[in-house]
């Protein structure tokens, strides 16, 4: 009986996993590549950058402190992407529906994303570029110390640049 | 009879140190300018916050410790020893404030990566560094790479007896021109001249493959300054593969090919005779030992993988290359290698271990020893073959020719015999620590080597021993044993007084 139950619950939380799993992350898919090679995937991700060439574009996205480069051909409509994953923005959030390549041997055998669909699912957002009090604080305090050795170091230079003249 | 330093000299020993301090204070202008041109205010911060901590404990040097003596030969390589800990935990403070390392420790561990031109990171979202942070870390690489002393000497005006001793010390063993000082700057104008090219070359190829032309411009100069110094960061988490191109991908080995070159070949090739590079010891070992890697990497991964032909050239030559230059570049993805089969690796490993020129930027055996080691097990061969009375003596070529002596290969044994020592060391402490062998071995022969390629077990998460042996690793490889051993005697020296 208790084996049923496992077995039940077992079967419920994968249910469940999988309705709200609806998006894989790129860890996953390089955690796991022979599992994923040539597959649908659908990922959610930042965009770090576009780079665009002849016959479509290149995207870098970035999921979790890992990024990925997708590959979007020109018949795959791409939405007006505007804040970019860097120093001083967080970049749009996008959706990708494509198959996802371990080695993909049309591109030289590199690991990516080959997209059939992309759509956006939040505008990203420009960071605040203001130090913090602390650094200000800190800032203030190490410029007074070097201000008062400096001062020191020349007092004593100058003293022995005298006593040396004299003798 | 063991050398024990006087006070004198440590005090002198000190003040040179807090010269060095002050002068880094003073590098970390350069970043902070770039900081303040671009706006980044919070790095601005950063790198003036660290100024100012390094220009005051530099100036407490300089008055608590006089300069009382010159400095005996042995000390300088205490002095070396010193620079190359004391200089990278003090370019670990910009980093660690940037706030993208998970502790100091982490921060000086790619510091100490950046100066001894590794290239392992434990970097926390490099995708959202500021320009001028990454610029730091690609410049203390390219610092690095010259090396720190061949910075200071460059400034300095007049010879030191004890120049020679840092110039040494610092894993340089030829001078190209008569004096010191004058050899620092030829490097440094060889350096200056290819940067000038190879940042324009990466410049362009970056705006080609779609960059914009701020990143195309800092991407190019990181990019050169970490390939020509065999170093390794990137700038961004996906490594070469952020550009999905080719041609930079090749002009990128150009430069760490470049890089790899003793810095003598260099001056042969501009002023002197450019046939010598086809005659020289390392450029004949390293086209015999590349040569022999590539055909047995591509044979491992033709039998363990249906990979097209193009798609095998681009992935076996870059690797074979970037291990065996030092650079620690790579076109593949962590999870693409470790899906290589061991007997890949191990090609890699072996490419990883040998290292470039040198004299050069690189790090490992390098080639110089496996040609000098190589002739004298075909001379002992030759002396087992042929009647006693037929007396041999072996010659090579290293801008002129030489004979084979003992000592030289001697020497070459001993550094052999300590790098061997470290790669295997290193792997141990992997094992120990949980990790697989032929993976650990991998990451050890990285950071001792000053590679930079990984399997993945170089990252924050990894146990704070692992962080310490690396760290360790970076410094003694980079400074190739000799400064290290030499101040463990005469530390030893000051306890036994």
């Amino acid at each position: 009986m208790r084996r049923i139950f496992l077995l039940f619950l077992l079967i419920l939380t994968n249910m469940l996993s999988l309705q709200a799993g609806e998006f894989i992350e790129i860890k996953e898919l390089l955690a796991k590549p022979s599992f994923w090679d040539r597959k649908e995937v659908e990922v959610k991700a930042e965009v770090l950058d576009i780079l665009r060439r002849k016959k479509g574009s290149w995207i870098n996205i970035l999921d979790g402190g890992v990024s990925l480069g997708v590959w979007v051909p020109e018949e795959v409509r791409l939405p007006q992407i505007i804040y970019l994953a860097g120093p001083e923005e967080k970049g749009d959030l996008i959706r990708i529906r494509g198959k996802f390549y371990f080695n993909n041997p049309q591109y030289l055998g590199q690991t990516m994303i080959s997209a059939e669909e992309i759509s956006l699912l939040k505008r990203g957002e420009k960071f605040s570029l203001e130090p913090t009090l602390k650094k200000k604080r800190a800032l203030f305090l190490w410029a007074l110390l070097f201000l008062i050795t400096g001062v020191v170091y020349l007092i004593r230079n100058l003293k022995y640049a005298r006593r040396t003249s004299k003798t | 009879m063991i050398f024990s330093p006087s006070k004198e000299s440590i005090s002198s020993l000190l003040n040179l140190l807090g010269k060095l301090l002050c002068l880094l204070g003073l590098l970390f202008l350069v970043p902070a300018g770039i900081a303040l041109f671009l706006g980044e205010v919070p790095a601005l911060f950063d790198f003036l916050i660290s100024l100012f901590i390094t220009e005051t404990i530099g100036l407490l040097f300089l008055l608590f410790f006089p300069y009382k003596q010159d400095l005996d030969y042995s000390l300088a390589f205490l002095l070396v020893a010193l620079v190359w800990l004391i200089l990278p935990f003090f370019s670990a403070l910009p980093l660690w404030f940037s706030g993208h390392f998970k502790s100091f420790l982490d921060a000086f561990f790619d510091s100490m990566s950046g100066f001894t031109t590794t290239g392992l990171s434990l970097i926390r979202d490099l995708d959202y560094l500021s320009y001028s942070h990454n610029f730091f870390r690609h410049f203390i690489m390219f610092l690095g790479g010259q090396g720190i002393i061949i910075v200071a000497l460059s400034f300095s005006q007049k010879a030191s007896s004890y120049g020679v001793g840092l110039y040494v010390g610092e894993a340089r063993e030829e001078r190209i021109l008569p004096s010191i000082i004058s050899t620092s700057r030829f490097i440094w104008t060889v350096t200056l001249v290819y940067f000038i090219i190879g940042s324009l070359l990466l410049f362009f190829l970056g705006l080609k493959a779609g960059l914009p032309y701020k990143k195309a411009l800092f991407h190019g100069m990181f990019l050169f300054m970490a390939g020509f110094d065999t170093g390794g960061f990137t700038p961004q988490s996906l490594n070469l593969g952020y550009y999905h191109s080719l041609s930079l991908e090749l002009a990128t080995l150009i430069v760490m090919l470049l890089g790899s070159l003793n810095f003598n070949l260099h001056y042969f090739l501009w002023r002197k005779n450019p046939k010598e590079i086809l005659k020289n010891i390392e450029t004949r070992t390293f086209f015999i030992s590349f040569s022999l890697l590539f055909i047995f990497l591509n044979l491992t991964l033709v039998l363990n993988s249906k990979i097209p032909l193009l798609e095998l050239f681009r992935k076996g030559l870059y690797q074979i290359l970037t291990a065996h230059t030092g650079c620690g570049f790579s076109n593949l993805t962590v999870s693409q290698l470790k899906s290589w089969s061991e007997g890949s690796l191990v090609f890699i490993i072996i490419a990883m271990a040998l290292g470039g020129g040198v004299g050069s930027t690189t790090g490992g055996i390098k080639l110089m020893r496996v040609g000098l080691l190589f002739k004298s097990i075909v001379a002992e061969v030759k002396t087992w073959i042929f009647p006693a009375q037929v007396k041999m003596q072996e010659k090579y070529h290293h801008l002129q020719d030489f004979l084979l002596g003992d000592r030289r290969v001697k020497l070459a044994f001993i550094v052999f015999f300590f790098y061997l020592l470290s790669y295997l060391g290193g792997a141990v402490i992997g094992v120990l620590l949980g990790y697989p062998f032929l993976p650990a071995l991998f990451e050890s022969t990285s950071a001792s080597a000053n590679v930079g390629l990984t399997l993945g077990i170089t990252s924050p998460q990894m146990p704070v021993l692992l962080k310490l042996t690396y760290i360790i690793q970076m410094w003694t490889g980079r400074l190739e044993f000799v400064s290290v051993i030499a101040s463990l005697g005469i530390i030893i020296s000051l306890f036994k007084k």
